[in-house]
């Protein structure tokens, strides 16, 4: 029954209005809302009830707790990068980024760059050596035209570079067939830069892994340790428990082997008793 | 030195892996707990958390800032959660154990707790989980988030996408319910056992 019902003063709104009940058992709400409510309250006996088994529980709530189990989640750098992020700064290669990556963004492989740079290589020492070779298959015929006689050096010029373009095409061909020429220097620079820094990476994911498993060692440890302790306190408490039970049993027979005694004594007395 | 969860954020906008790591590292367990207790299966809570913090990591350069990282966190948890629960067409009832383990019980072993307090409030705990498993799922997510994350009906309000009397509604409900089936499965020794160990006012 409530209080309200005894005294003529109006019913509360606040009076079984569960946002008003729930506002106050976690105290979430105005000051002034709150305190209005608790007002109410102390003056209803219905609503202090229910409010005293919400309360209740709550307290059963906190009981439950999430298994307490290793997490150890991290993003790694074969995970997904932000797609902003991969114009500003360095990031590591991650598969599943360059998806986001429009291609003509995508760093090339350094192998691309290797075999293009072989390509522009094998093509300048070509056209280098085709230009070296004209003046020696010329001889002096070259060298003794004069200048101003560009046709006749021009037929000569066709004449000679028939073959050397056979040479050419050959070296050319010879070139491309090849497996992977070594790159030249910038591009070894630059896969060397991109060595150390991937070793760099590595060393440090290879410290940090270490780390880590100390630190698991150290809580694997930890929870052996507390293992032992828990079942060594189970042991003892089934342990007292049995005794105790034995005990028990002990001294219920004993008891019962007193009384038998007893009454066999008892009976002898009667017995002798009655045969005097 | 410690940073904020904004500064992280923004470290981690400009590709900082270790920054992003360390938000994980921060918000991993709560997030974790927070699946855990709206689906029920521990190993699937885990790969929630996962993917909560992957999602969140690949969706960072569209996060402004115009919510608390938490709070965004939190959301995406809560859609995965209830994709697995669309995806799975089922009530999230959590297996009971039917006897102690004891690694587990080491592990949630309170410093001043007897092995008998313990036992009772794992025993208590199960009864707990499969009370909830009753719920519907939007009482079950806003208990959840007010009881064990000590957010603000406003916050859960955001989170829910409903107005805040609509949360104050899905608690009372959902508490009332908790009580019947608790009062009911909990006999008053073990009441006492976990009032003892309890922290809850």
């Amino acid at each position: 029954m409530k209080k309200e019902d005894q005294n003529p003063l109006p019913r509360s709104p606040y009076c079984g209005d569960p946002g008003a009940l729930v506002s106050y058992l976690y105290n979430d709400g105005s000051p002034d809302e709150l305190a209005s409510i608790a007002a109410h309250v102390q003056s209803c006996d219905a609503c202090t009830s229910e409010l005293a088994a919400l309360g209740d529980t709550r307290e059963l709530l906190s009981t439950w707790s999430p298994p307490q189990t290793e997490l150890g989640l991290t993003l790694s750098s074969s995970d997904a990068l932000p797609v902003a992020a991969s114009a500003t700064m360095p990031v590591p290669a991650v598969s599943a980024a360059v998806a986001e990556v429009p291609w003509w963004r995508q760093s090339t492989p350094v192998w691309m760059q290797a075999v293009a740079a072989s390509m522009v290589f094998a093509a300048g020492m070509a056209i280098g050596a085709g230009r070296g070779a004209t003046p020696a298959s010329t001889g002096t015929t070259a060298s003794a035209q004069p200048a101003s006689a560009p046709p006749a050096t021009a037929v000569k010029a066709e004449n000679v570079s028939k073959g050397e373009l056979a040479d050419l095409e050959q070296r050319l061909r010879a070139e491309f067939a090849r497996p992977t020429p070594a790159s030249p220097a910038p591009v070894q620079t630059a896969a060397r830069t991109d060595d150390e820094a991937l070793m760099k990476r590595v060393r440090t994911l290879l410290s940090e892994s270490e780390e880590k498993q100390r630190g698991e060692l150290a809580l694997r440890t930890a929870q052996v340790l507390r293992d032992i302790e828990i079942q060594r306190k189970v042991d003892f408490a089934t342990l007292q428990n049995d005794i105790g039970k034995i005990q028990g049993v002990t001294g219920v027979e004993l008891r019962q082997q007193r009384e038998l005694t007893n009454q066999l004594i008892n009976r002898v007395g009667l017995q002798g008793g009655a045969g005097k | 030195m410690t940073w904020t969860d904004e500064e992280l954020v923004a470290r981690s906008r400009t590709g900082d892996m270790d920054s992003f790591n360390q938000l994980i590292l921060r918000w991993e367990r709560p997030i974790y707990a927070l699946a855990y207790r709206v689906i029920g299966q521990e190993e699937d809570a885990r790969d929630v958390a996962q993917e909560t913090f992957l999602r969140a990591f690949r969706a960072l350069p569209g996060f402004k800032g115009q919510a608390k990282f938490s709070s965004w966190i939190y959301r995406i948890a809560l859609n995965l959660c209830r994709d697995w629960i669309r995806r799975k067409k089922r009530t999230p009832v959590s297996p009971l154990p039917d006897d102690v383990d004891l690694s587990e019980l080491a592990a949630e072993q309170g410093p001043t707790e007897s092995v008998e307090d313990l036992v009772a409030r794992r025993e208590l705990s199960a009864v707990v989980e499969e009370a909830m498993a009753l719920l519907p799922e939007e009482q079950r997510t806003a208990v959840i988030l007010k009881e064990y994350h000590g957010m603000t009906f406003q916050e859960i309000a955001d989170l829910q996408g409903c107005p805040l009397s609509t949360v104050k509604t899905r608690l009372y409900q959902g508490l009332s319910v908790l009580r019947k089936h608790l009062k009911d499965r909990t006999p008053p020794p073990m009441q006492q056992a976990v009032r003892k160990t309890s922290g809850v006012n």
